[in-house]
């Protein structure tokens, strides 16, 4: 019984057997942490804050993870190991249960530290835990090593929650709301440390999958 | 223990072979899979998996579609409703009977 529970899990966990959705996450984060730094971090007057600009640039973004992806698949993934298109189900309650998870975890932390924090810093916390949860739900079954992964996903979100607020405003910029600079900051840190982790994971796995499968070959050879 | 004995004699023999249960159990959690997926999870040779899958044809559990992905033949295959059922049904079977 515990091998077909198991079985039915499998196809989820082949969604990343490539490191293609680590990859298109970290594109997606370093796409928006580029936007966000160059606006927070231009005049008022630049093209940056043009709404026009912001639509051309989530336009091409888009586009670039839409049909970058999809080339990985149909080139590299489904000629090696095959091809699944996966049915649309909910799965509201493994959020529900991660995001309950990050909340006792962040709120410990938050009792526990004798540093002061800010009030957004709990939030901040469980915001970054429900991601690392998702992240362990949907890579780390997987793949095991990326247990590596996600401590280190963890540890960047605890570190940059604590940084000195004169820092993370600093990283905010002089445009960013007041009373929102270290939050900003602490967003915007972590969204690059975060797309860098991600790229250099799936990279990895994309490395891994390539060398270890079978070249492309037709199912009549 | 009758209503166990009862749950075993009721398990479906198609689904109940290893290679098809396999099969069937990995289809179950998707829309639709090809050939290579399936022998890449299940590690049947092209033989063997063939032949379980029209064994799941015949049955009317499965549904397969033969088309090309730019030159090369792909084989679609997909659960039916009947097969899904049934596997629900073997499923709960199963549970009873352990």
């Amino acid at each position: 019984m515990e091998q077909i529970e198991s079985l039915l899990k499998r196809p989820a966990l082949y969604c990343n057997i490539d490191g293609v959705w680590e990859l298109g996450m970290g594109a997606l984060g370093m796409g928006y942490f580029v936007l966000i730094w160059l606006q927070t971090h231009s005049s008022v007057n630049s093209i940056w804050h043009s709404m026009w600009t912001l639509f051309v640039y989530v336009g091409i973004l888009s586009a670039g993870l839409y049909f970058g992806t999809k080339f990985i698949k149909t080139r590299i993934t489904y000629p090696r190991t095959g091809f699944v298109s996966y049915r649309k189900s909910s799965a509201v309650w493994v959020f529900i249960i991660a995001f309950l998870v990050a909340a006792l975890v962040a709120l410990s932390a938050y009792t526990f530290s004798k540093r002061p924090m800010g009030a957004a810093t709990p939030a901040f916390l469980i915001a970054s835990l429900v991601f690392v949860s998702m992240y362990v739900y949907r890579v780390v079954l997987a793949a095991h090593w990326k247990w590596i992964v996600a401590g280190i996903l963890t540890i960047s979100a605890v570190i940059v929650a604590f940084l000195p607020a004169s820092v993370l405003a600093s990283i905010a910029g002089h445009s960013a709301p007041p009373g929102f600079a270290q939050i900003g900051g602490a967003f915007l840190l972590l969204c690059f440390a975060w797309s860098t982790i991600s790229l250099i994971s799936g990279g990895i796995s994309l490395y891994i999958y390539v060398r270890h499968t079978p070249s492309p070959g037709s199912e009549t050879d | 223990m009758n209503h166990q004995i009862q749950s075993i004699a009721e398990l479906d023999r198609i689904i109940h072979e290893p290679g098809r249960l396999m099969i069937i159990t990995l289809l179950y959690s998707v829309d639709q899979a090809d050939f290579l997926y399936l022998q890449y999870e299940t590690g049947m040779n092209k033989g063997t998996l063939s032949s379980h899958i029209s064994r799941l044809e015949q049955a009317e559990y499965i549904h397969v579609e033969k088309t090309f992905r730019g030159k090369v033949p792909q084989t679609l295959l997909r659960l039916t409703r009947m097969g899904r059922k049934s596997f629900e049904r073997y499923r709960k079977n199963l549970r009873e009977a352990l």
